[in-house]
C-alpha cells in the first residue's frame, strides 16, 4: 500500500515526459519512410530515444527521491516504488511509439517489416506483431531508464572524481557505439537485426538483473566507503 | 522505551562526523540537541531516521533494532530537516494532501488551520515562500503528525520573533496532548532554554553533555574575583573555562552546587544556557569534562 502511494506520486511527475515522448514519436513519424528501409535517421532517432529514456531514468531518481525520503521512505522503498511505476510508464510510451508507425503505415510497409522481423510468427498475425513491437520498445526503454536511475543513484553516493572519470569513459564508449552503428550498421540493418524475438525476451530479465545488481552494488560501495 | 543509540560512528571520507556516540532519548520528553556548525547534529538525526546509512553502531527504537525495521518505509520517526526536500512547484495544500496519504496520522485539517497563525496560504507554492515561510510550513507538518518521535532540525531558521513564539507555543500544546518525543536543534539557545527538558550538547562528533536541562543550569555558574582565591575555591570543581583580567579571573564551573558568596570580593552568577553552551564548545580556554 505504501509503495503504491509512492508510485502514484511518481506518475504525477510523468506528464512532461509523456509529452516529450509524443513529440519524439511525431518527429520519428515525419522522418520515417513509408517502406522498409533502415536509414541513418532511423538509427539516430532510436539512439536519441535511448538517451532520452536514460535521462528520464536519471530524473526519476533525482526529482522524487527527496520528497519520498521526507515522507519516510527508505532507500529500498524509493527504489521499489520506481520499479513499480515502470511497467505502466513504459508500456504507454511504447504504445505511443508504435502507434506513430501505425498511423504512417501502408500495407506494403508492414507486410515487409513483418516478414523481416517475425522469424517464425504467422505472417498474417498483425496483432501478435504489434504486441511484439510494443514489448521490444518497452524492453529497450526499460533498460535505458533503469540504467539512468542506477547511474544517478551511484553518482549520488560515489566520490565525484571517480564518477566524473566513469562519465568520460561512458561518453567515449557511447561515441564508439554511435560510430559503429552509423558507419557499419545502418546499411546491413545491424540495429534491427538485434531486435529478434529471442533477444527481446532476454532483455527484460537482463534489465531486472542489472537493476538489482546495480542497487546492491551501490549500497555496498556506500558501506565500504564509510568503513574505510 | 525510547531511542537507544550505541557507539554510532559515521565518517565522510577522512572526516569523522560522529565518533562513538551513545545516548538515549526517553519517551515523552522534549530534547534540545545543541552543537556548533558541523558538530554532527543533523548527521545524528539523519542516521536515526534511516536517511543516512553506512555507519557503525546500533540503534534501537522502542527496544527493536533499527535494522530489523521495515526496510521500505519507516513511520516511527518524522524528521523535519533543515534542507527543504519538498518539490518547489507543489503548493502547500497539495503537500498536505500527499502527506495525509503517506502518513495516516497527519491531521490535515489542523495543519490548514495553523497556516493562518504563521501568515501562510494553502495555495502558495513552495518556491514562492520565503526562508521563514518554508520553515513555518514544514514545522506545521511536524506539529500535526502523530508519530512517536518528531525531530525538528533548525525549526527557527528564518522565522521572525513572532512566528518563533507561535511555534514554541504550538509545540508545547502538542507536547501536552501526546506522549511523543520531540527533539529540537537550534542555534537560538536562549529561546529554547524554557522549553526543553533534556539537554544534549554535541561537539566535533562527540557528546559532551547529556542531562536534565534544569539540573545542568542549577549547577552551572560563573565565579569572578581574585584569581588566587578562585584557584583555591575551585580546586575540586569542574572548571570548563577560565578568563583572566590581570590579577582577576572568571571561572566557569559546571556540575557543582552554586556556593554561597560568603567570601568577599567574589561575584557569583548562574550561567544561562547560551553562556554554558559557548563555554563548553569554544575552542579557546575550554576544559574537558
Amino acid at each position: 500500500m505504501k509503495l503504491r502511494h509512492a508510485a502514484a506520486y511518481r506518475y504525477k511527475t510523468l506528464a512532461p515526459f509523456l509529452a516529450a515522448v509524443i513529440v519524439f514519436s511525431i518527429i520519428q513519424y515525419i522522418f520515417t519512410k513509408p517502406y522498409r528501409e533502415v536509414t541513418e535517421i532511423d538509427a539516430w532517432l532510436s539512439i536519441i530515444k535511448g538517451i532520452f529514456f536514460f535521462v528520464f531514468g536519471i530524473m526519476s531518481f533525482k526529482k522524487p527521491y527527496k520528497y519520498l525520503l521526507q515522507n519516510g521512505y527508505q532507500n529500498a522503498g524509493i527504489y521499489e516504488s520506481f520499479l513499480l511505476s515502470l511497467p505502466s510508464t513504459l508500456v504507454v510510451s511504447a504504445i505511443i511509439n508504435v502507434a506513430c508507425y501505425l498511423i504512417k503505415s501502408q500495407n506494403d510497409y508492414f507486410t515487409l517489416i513483418f516478414a523481416d522481423d517475425n522469424e517464425g510468427l504467422a505472417v498474417s498475425d498483425m496483432k501478435i506483431f504489434l504486441v511484439y513491437k510494443i514489448i521490444v520498445c518497452t524492453s529497450v526503454f526499460a533498460l535505458s531508464m533503469i540504467a539512468g536511475y542506477l547511474f544517478a543513484m551511484i553518482f549520488y553516493r560515489l566520490d565525484k572524481k571517480v564518477m566524473t572519470f566513469l562519465m568520460i569513459l561512458a561518453c567515449a564508449a557511447a561515441i564508439a557505439v554511435l560510430v559503429l552503428f552509423t558507419y557499419f550498421g545502418s546499411d546491413t540493418g545491424l540495429i534491427s537485426s538485434y531486435f529478434t524475438p529471442a533477444f527481446t525476451m532476454l532483455i527484460i530479465p537482463l534489465a531486472v538483473l542489472l537493476a538489482s545488481l546495480g542497487y546492491f552494488l551501490s549500497e555496498r560501495i556506500s558501506l565500504e566507503r564509510s568503513r574505510s | 522505551m525510547g531511542i537507544e543509540i550505541k557507539n554510532i560512528t559515521k565518517k565522510y571520507g577522512k572526516k569523522t562526523a560522529l565518533d562513538s556516540v551513545s545516548l538515549e532519548f526517553e519517551k515523552g520528553k522534549i530534547y534540545g540537541l545543541l552543537g556548533r556548525n558541523g558538530a554532527g547534529k543533523s548527521t545524528l538525526l539523519n542516521i536515526i531516521d534511516g536517511r543516512s546509512t553506512g555507519f557503525d553502531g546500533e540503534i534501537y527504537i522502542d527496544g527493536e533494532k533499527h535494522s530489523n525495521k521495515d526496510r521500505l518505509y519507516f513511520e516511527d520517526i518524522f524528521l523535519i530537516s533543515e534542507d527543504n526536500l519538498y518539490p518547489p512547484d507543489m503548493s502547500i495544500n497539495e503537500i498536505f494532501k500527499d502527506t495525509k496519504k503517506f502518513r495516516k496520522s497527519f491531521d490535515a485539517e489542523k495543519a490548514n488551520a495553523m497556516l493562518e497563525k504563521f501568515g501562510l496560504k494553502a495555495k502558495s507554492r513552495i518556491k514562492e515562500l520565503s526562508t521563514g515561510g518554508n520553515t513555518a510550513f514544514k514545522n506545521i507538518i511536524g506539529l500535526c503528525i502523530n508519530t512517536p518521535y518528531v525531530f525538528f532540525d533548525e525549526p527557527t531558521l528564518g522565522l521572525d520573533a513572532v512566528n518563533r513564539e507561535v511555534f514554541y507555543r504550538l509545540l508545547l500544546e502538542r507536547y501536552s496532548e501526546t506522549d511523543g518525543t520531540f527533539i529540537l536543534t537550534t542555534h537560538l539557545i536562549s529561546e529554547i532554554s524554557n522549553i526543553i527538558e533534556k539537554l544534549v550538547i554535541i561537539d566535533k562528533g562527540k557528546i559532551i553533555l547529556n542531562d536534565d536541562c534544569i539540573n545542568v543550569l542549577e549547577n552551572s555558574f560563573c565565579i569572578s574575583g581574585d584569581k588566587t582565591l578562585l584557584c583555591e575555591l575551585t580546586e575540586d570543581k569542574n572548571v570548563i573555562s577560565k578568563q583572566y583580567f590581570g590579577n582577576s579571573a572568571s571561572y566557569y564551573v559546571i556540575g557543582s552546587e552554586i556556593p554561597h558568596s560568603t567570601v568577599t570580593g567574589l561575584e557569583i552568577k548562574k550561567l544561562t544556557l547560551q553562556e554554558l553552551f559557548i563555554k563548553l564548545t569554544e575552542d579557546e580556554g575550554r576544559e574537558t569534562l
